[in-house]
């Protein structure tokens, strides 16, 4: 009894101990014949999917992300700012402004780790006097780029504009799209 | 690029004058040699062969607002509501918006701009050099920055273009090269997409493209078909065997002779750098085109999503259409697109001599039917 519970499944090794050797013999008959079936069966049996780490994920572009983060209300998140950094090394923007950048709170954040003489080149590129001292270049460099900047800031990914499309063969359209041509618009 | 200022008497006195001690006559200086030079920029920058001057110039009156009546730039029977894209600053990512052919469009334009300076003792010893390179430093950067501009517009545009049920950007055909099936199927893609507003033909049928915009890669493709095989299928269809077909002998000792292709079945090519596996541009392509799938020309199958690691793309532009404006600001004073400025904000002590140039310009694509793409699949 105890030779033929070599091999099996631990787990099922304590109730088959309560049984007789009939019993166990029984148990093998069954289980083999289950076996034999499966593999031995014509009809194919439903197989998991298997994947072979070969295939690419559905890619989710940048622009996209950026737009999911400003859906769930995350623009105050540093990982909404690192997306709109690397949107804008995408977009050029570092060769585009003086600034290298477009959003006031990367401006700020640049600006921080700068040495005077990273600044001085700043502001040389800029069209600002690189000769003062740090505080006041400092200064001199957020009005700029504030000013630089007024209508571009937080509008890197501006919203879609769609104009009203009027339908010559809707009657209210038709009369709408007679009145605008007698305006002559 | 060289800007190079020659070394005539009156050169050498009035970049000698723009050292001078006495700050009226220095600045004088300094203004004419800006007056005079300012032109000279705004033509070179016009010249470059560049992606930016695919665009057409429209030029208007600086401090107005440019505008294009939409209705004189399509053919009467075109199509009511027309896709217009354009970018509001440079640097932001481009949007469209669906206009009437009706309506008058109002161009967002923005400024382009550079600053130098150079130390003033290069002045005083007329050293020529320094000047013309600072002058062509300025050049430089406009160019890059009208570069950036024009193609994340023109990467935007097509990235999501779909006319005629037809997306603008394909896959191609036989994996990992060009092949001039590729390039028959962009011809065809082009007459397909610019239909009639009835969808049927045309009454002014072009050839659908003129250019193509490619990676160095891709030209190496068009060099390879005079030693490799051309043909993309065999006569039942499959893809082709072992044993292929080469180019006619004509074709094949053209590309022998001309290894710097400046045209390939009839379209001209513009070979650019910032194309290619991770380059600049293709990086744009892939961030316009996000998570879209793009198929071969049946429009079904092989079905990708573009990667910039993986992949390459090749715009082809038709600029027999007025489609791709550009409209550039024209200084009242001198007449010029490119404005260039004594900088005056150097003090004496200072001992700089300073520049600030700017252009101003805004980019629109009026029918984005005139830009078609296709991906290169290099995995």
């Amino acid at each position: 009894m105890e030779r033929l519970l070599i091999g099996l499944n631990p787990l099922i090794i304590p109730h088959l101990k309560k049984v007789t050797s009939k019993e166990v013999a029984f148990f093998y008959v069954i289980y083999y014949s289950r076996v034999y079936n499966r593999y031995m069966s014509e009809k194919e049996e439903p197989y998991e999917e298997v994947t072979t780490g070969q295939e690419k994920p559905v890619k989710k572009g940048i622009v996209e992300e950026i737009q999911e983060m400003k859906e769930r209300g995350e623009i105050n998140t540093a990982a909404y700012k690192e997306k709109i950094k690397q949107l804008e090394v995408i977009l050029g923007v570092q060769q585009l402004s003086p600034f290298e950048t477009n959003e006031l709170d990367i401006f700020e954040d640049n600006l921080k780790s700068m040495n005077l003489t990273d600044m001085m080149r700043m502001a040389q590129k800029a069209g600002l006097n690189p000769q003062l001292d740090r505080p006041k270049l400092k200064a001199a460099m957020l009005k700029e780029f504030k000013a630089y900047t007024r209508n571009n800031r937080n509008n890197i990914i501006p919203n879609p504009v769609e104009s009203v499309k009027l339908d010559p063969d809707n009657p209210t359209h038709a009369s709408t799209i007679k009145m605008l041509q007698d305006l002559g618009l | 690029m060289k800007i190079t200022l020659k070394r005539t008497p009156e050169q050498v006195e009035l970049v000698k004058a723009m050292a001078s001690r006495n700050k009226a006559v220095a600045y004088e200086a300094q203004v004419a040699l800006a007056e005079f030079i300012g032109p000279v920029l705004a033509e070179v920058l016009n010249q470059a062969p560049t992606l930016s001057n695919l665009f057409q110039s429209l030029q208007f009156n600086a401090d107005d607002n440019p505008s294009i009546p939409l209705d004189l730039y399509y053919n009467i029977s075109d199509e009511d509501y027309v896709n217009v894209w354009s970018q509001s600053h440079a640097g932001g990512l481009p949007t469209n918006q669906v206009l009437p052919t009706a309506s008058e469009l109002k161009l967002a334009t923005y400024s382009l701009d550079s600053a130098v300076s150079f130390d003033r003792r290069y002045a005083a010893k007329s050293r020529m050099d320094v000047v013309s390179k600072t002058f062509t430093r300025v050049a430089q950067e406009i160019l890059i920055k009208q570069e950036t501009t024009s193609a994340t517009l023109l990467m935007t545009s097509v990235a999501s273009a779909s006319t005629n049920s037809k997306a603008h950007v394909q896959v191609n055909e036989v994996a990992g090269k060009l092949t001039l099936a590729d390039l028959n199927d962009l011809l065809t893609l082009a007459k397909r997409i610019n239909t009639s507003w009835i969808g049927g033909t045309p009454t002014t049928r072009t050839k659908g493209i003129t250019d193509i915009i490619c990676s160095p890669e891709t030209v190496q493709d068009i060099r390879a078909m005079a030693y490799n095989p051309i043909n993309s299928q065999d006569a039942d269809g499959t893809a082709p065997t072992i044993e292929g077909l080469a180019a006619p002998d004509e074709l094949r000792m053209e590309m022998f002779r001309n290894a710097g292709l400046p045209e390939f079945y009839g379209l001209s090519i513009m070979e650019i750098n910032e194309l290619g596996q991770n380059q600049k541009f293709n990086n744009l392509f892939d961030t316009a085109a996000g998570s879209t799938t793009y198929y071969l020309p049946d429009g079904s199958s092989g079905g990708l999503q573009f990667d910039t690691s993986d992949d390459d793309f090749i715009l082809g532009v038709d600029r027999t259409k007025d489609s791709l404006i550009r409209a550039v600001a024209v200084d009242s004073e001198s007449g010029s697109e490119f404005t260039l400025i004594a900088d005056d904000q150097y003090s004496i002590r200072q001992n700089k001599i300073g520049y600030f140039g700017s252009i101003d310009e805004g980019r629109v694509v009026l029918d984005n039917r005139v830009l078609v793409g296709k991906i290169i699949d290099r995995s």
